[in-house]
This record gives structure tokens, C-alpha cells and sequence, in this order.
């Protein structure tokens, strides 16, 4: 809200004088102009500085001795954490600057890891560099109360995760293989679980954060189960087959333990939930165990197709419909539109997927686009829709 | 008490860093020098264009050298430790004289290293493809040629 838009409504007679200097000190409007002009001066003054230190240091780099830079390292780390709790916790201002700060400070923790690993050539496992950023940040989304930071650390898990399944030797091996992608939506699954059993306790704060980036990993790395030519490479002889049933089940007890959280829901539509997720987990153990292979053609060839498709996009459609259904029940915008999206996104791939092939010629680019276009108008459409009939039913919103 | 567990956790990450920086730190004061001569491998890439690329040579050991000699399918030799013997040559730089997947103790003028076979990424298959984690191969004879 601008202080010209209400100076304009005073100029037409819809407010008084009176009424315009409360709304102005209630919402505390300053004049418009000249603090914005300020504020971009300073960034963008702020980032040459910035720029020009990096540029300095990136430049004599060789010629700082070890310990400078170590030192440098601590003190940038211990001085955006000190920041961060001043600002916070001491004086009570700038709240958010504050906990950006700390998010720094946690950045910095894996920043000073790599530089002693550069400074000394360590090159040993990769994972474990993560997995001791992820230790060394554990406990602080407790002590600062920041969703910030738990995202960063459910974050830090996740590269994690990716990287020990990517590590040559790890017991959950899975790289060079289409179909860790798979694990990576189970690791979205438990996000999701645990975010459930977050809802009730002391740390209920952290519950939607963990519910909306798990669901979102969990949908975003189950998408190519609709595309056609992915989990064509399917089998790694390294790749332990029981990776992913136990994940999965993981997931799954996790889901089953938790969902009784979901206060929004009737017991019905809790236990639909929990099938659609079930369902979700089947169709990807499917896939794992290569059960969509075409018979009859070499299963080590590099682009094999894999017929999953056909029913992960089905699959997917189906599950996205049910989750906008969910989200309206349990009042959620981030639902409802993460499902919107991930309708469109699957419809995409099916239009792809069925007449890709035909895509070549003009017409169908045509064709295509014009498709598209609409498709995209009545989504959108329906989407405000929904939000509307949201609101209407209850002011207050979920997640 | 939220303030203190914070600077706990705070001073157990630099306790970490600390500590890391001194092992190696006592390493390249304590540790040989041993100096390993390098090739270029695989000078062009379609993204890159021409760069380089560098390799030991130690890092390819010739199997002949190995003492017993390893198996011949050597994909199920991957990631087995080995134990490399190298003695300085008459250029200065150190070379591969016999390597083993046992553990000996070198001679005098020998250094072991510790590596692991890993899937060779260029060459035949007369040699074995060895890596040597730098932090490993520092127990033994301390880093080559640390950089910062």
C-alpha cells in the first residue's frame, strides 16, 4: 500500500483528511520515492563491494597463507551467527534479517569445510562432507526457532542423500541408474510423514515446512514416471534391489504412523490419502524391479524405452486430483496449487509423450501451441476457482 | 541456556575445523616429501574445449608389478585397497616398483602408499587404475605438494 494511492482516495471523496492520516499511521506509510531510490543504490553498491573483495581475494588467493584463511573463515561464520542473534535475540529488530544471518552462518559451517578440504587436498569421500555439514547443523533450528534453518537442514540431507547414493562403494549404491530418481521421491515421502507427526508437539512450527518441501520433492522427482524415454537404462548390476523396498517401507510406516495428524481430514479421506500415497510407492517399486520392461529386447541398452509411462502419467494425474481434493479440505492453498501445477506439468509430458513425435512439422507446432494456450487459460481459471472456494469456506487458511 | 547450547554447538564446528586444519598442518611438518611426476590425460572435451586435465603416473600401476598378482576380472576388484611401493628415480620423481594387495613394509629407500582400485578411466588393460585419497596417503608419507 502506497501513501499516494491513499492521498488519491482522499482527493476523490471516498475518504477524509482524518481518515487518511490514521490509515497512514496505522500501516506506518512513509513518503514513496526516495527511500526505494536509496534502497537501490545501496544494493547495487552493496554488491560492487562485494563483487570488487571476491574479485581482491580470488586474485591473491595463492599468495594468503593457510592459517588467514582458516581464521577468515571462522570469524566470517562466527560473526553471522553473532550477528544473526543480536539482531533477533538481543535487540528484537529485524527479525528476519536476523535469522538470514544465521542461515549465512550455516552456509559458511559447509564453506569453511570445503576450504580446509581445498587447503589440505583432502579428497576423501564427498558424502561425508555433507553428512558432517548436516551433523554440525542439527541441533540449530531448535535452538534459533528458525523454519529457515530446518529447511536448510532437510536441504542438507537431501544432497546428502544424492550424494552417498551417487558414492562408488556406498551401501545404497544407486548411481549411473535412472532409477534413483525413485529414491529421491521416497526421501519426499518421509519428509512428508514426518512433517505430519511434527503437527502436534513442541516443534509444530516446523511441521508445514517439512510437509510442503517433502511433498514437493516427492512430486517433483516422480514427474519423469510420465515421461517416455526415462528408466529405459534400468539395471545396474551394482545397484542393491533392496535399497528401494526399504526406503519405501520406511516411507510408508512413517505415512502410517502420522496421518492421524491430519485434523482436517475425515478418517475416509485420511485413509484415500494415505492409499493415493500408497499407490504412488507400488507404481515406483514397479518400475524398480523393471516390470514395464518390453519383453523381448536387450535390458542393458541405452535407450531403451520403458512402457511405466503410460501409467505414471495416469498414476500421477490421478494422485495430483485427489492432493487438490486434500488441499481443499484441509485448507491449503500450497496444495491445491502445487497440484494444479503438477496436472498441467503432466499433461504437458502426455501431450509430449503421444504426439512429440508428430511435433516436426508446422501444423503441429501450431496445433501444439494453440493447445496449450487454452489449456493453460482453464487451468488457471479453475485454479482461482478453487482459491475462492477456499476462502469462502473458512477465512482462516492451512498451510 | 539457548545462547550457551548455541555457542556449544558454534564451538564444537570450529573445534572440528581446528582440528582438522592442525592434523594436516603436523602432517606437512613432520611428513616426507615425496616428488610424483604427472601426465596429461584426455586434453579436449566437447564442453570444455582444450584444457588439461592431470594424472599421476603412479596412479596407473602396471599389473606385472603386483606381487600376488590381482584377478583377472578386475570390474570385482573394485574399491580393494592395495599397497604401492614407491622409490625415488634417477629424476628426481618417484616411481612404482611393486604393489601388492597385502600389506608389506618397505624397504629403506621405499615409501608405501595406500590406495584403492578404482575403475579405470582411460588406458588398457595392462594396469590397474589406483587412487590414492590424499588424506590417506598422508599418514604414510605425508602429501606431495600441498596447495592452498
Amino acid at each position: 500500500m502506497k501513501i499516494g494511492d491513499i492521498q488519491k482516495l482522499q482527493e476523490a471523496g471516498l475518504i477524509s483528511a482524518e481518515q487518511r492520516d490514521k490509515i497512514v499511521a496505522h500501516f506506518k506509510l512513509t513518503e514513496d520515492g526516495g527511500n526505494r531510490f536509496l534502497a537501490i543504490v545501496s544494493i547495487l553498491g552493496a554488491v560492487l563491494v562485494t563483487a570488487g573483495i571476491i574479485l581482491l581475494i580470488s586474485a591473491h588467493w595463492n599468495e594468503i597463507p593457510r592459517g588467514v584463511k582458516i581464521a577468515g573463515g571462522l570469524l566470517l561464520m562466527l560473526a553471522a551467527h553473532g550477528g544473526g542473534w543480536w539482531l533477533r535475540e538481543v535487540k528484537g529488530t529485524y527479525a528476519k534479517t536476523g535469522e538470514a544471518l544465521h542461515l549465512l552462518g550455516s552456509g559458511l559451517f559447509l564453506a569453511n569445510i570445503a576450504l580446509i578440504g581445498q587447503i589440505y587436498n583432502i579428497e576423501s569421500r564427498p558424502p561425508d562432507a555433507f553428512l558432517l555439514w548436516w551433523l554440525g547443523i542439527a541441533a540449530l533450528p531448535w535452538l534459533l526457532r528458525s523454519k529457515a534453518q530446518h529447511a536448510l537442514l532437510l536441504v542438507a540431507f537431501g544432497v546428502w542423500f544424492g550424494f552417498e547414493i551417487n558414492q562408488r562403494g556406498s551401501y545404497i549404491y544407486c548411481g549411473e541408474d535412472d532409477r534413483q530418481l525413485l529414491l529421491y521421491a521416497l526421501l519426499g515421502l518421509v519428509y512428508l510423514g514426518v512433517g505430519y507427526g511434527l503437527r502436534r508437539g513442541k516443534f509444530a512450527d516446523f511441521a508445514a515446512v517439512t510437509e510442503k518441501l517433502g511433498l514437493f520433492i516427492f512430486l517433483l522427482f516422480s514427474y519423469p514416471l510420465t515421461w517416455k524415454e526415462f528408466f529405459g537404462r534400468w539395471e545396474n548390476a551394482q545397484v542393491g534391489q533392496w535399497v528401494f523396498p526399504a526406503f519405501a517401507a520406511l516411507a510408508l510406516v512413517v505415512l502410517l504412523a502420522t496421518m492421524k495428524n491430519l485434523d482436517g481430514l475425515s478418517r475416509q479421506w485420511r485413509w484415500t490419502w494415505f492409499a493415493a500415497l500408497l499407490g504412488m510407492a507400488v507404481l515406483m517399486g514397479s518400475v524398480w524391479f523393471g516390470l514395464w520392461q518390453t519383453a523381448g529386447t536387450a535390458p542393458h541398452s541405452y535407450w531403451e524405452e520403458s512402457r511405466s509411462y503410460f501409467a505414471g502419467t495416469l498414476a500421477l494425474f490421478v494422485f495430483c486430483l485427489l492432493q487438490v481434493q486434500v488441499g481443499l479440505q484441509e485448507r491449503s492453498p500450497f496444495l491445491v496449487n502445487l497440484g494444479v501445477v503438477f496436472i498441467a506439468l503432466v499433461i504437458l509430458a502426455a501431450y509430449l509423450d503421444l504426439l512429440g513425435s508428430m511435433a516436426r512439422t508446422g501444423l503441429m507446432f501450431v496445433i501444439g501451441g494453440v493447445f496449450l494456450i487454452g489449456f493453460g487459460v482453464y487451468l488457471e481459471k479453475k485454479r482461482r476457482g478453487l482459491m475462492r472456494q477456499m476462502k469462502l469456506a473458512a477465512p482462516g487458511a492451512g498451510l | 541456556m539457548r545462547f550457551k547450547v548455541l555457542l556449544l554447538v558454534l564451538g564444537l564446528q570450529c573445534v572440528w575445523l581446528l582440528c582438522t586444519a592442525f592434523v594436516q598442518e603436523r602432517v606437512l611438518a613432520t611428513g616426507k616429501v615425496i616428488l610424483l611426476e604427472t601426465r596429461p590425460v584426455d586434453p579436449r572435451d566437447l564442453l570444455r574445449g582444450d584444457y588439461l586435465m592431470l594424472s599421476y603416473k603412479v596412479s596407473d600401476v602396471p599389473t606385472r608389478l603386483f606381487s600376488p598378482p590381482v584377478k583377472s576380472d578386475l570390474a570385482s576388484a573394485y574399491g580393494t585397497k592395495v599397497f604401492v611401493a614407491l622409490t625415488p628415480g634417477t629424476n628426481g620423481f618417484w616411481a612404482v616398483t611393486r604393489a601388492s594387495t597385502n600389506d608389506f613394509a618397505g624397504s629403506a629407500n621405499e615409501v608405501v602408499l595406500r590406495g584403492r582400485i578404482d575403475p579405470p578411466r582411460w588406458g588398457g588393460t595392462n594396469s590397474v587404475h589406483v587412487a590414492y585419497p590424499p588424506a590417506i596417503a598422508a599418514q604414510v608419507a605425508g602429501p606431495s605438494f600441498p596447495r592452498a
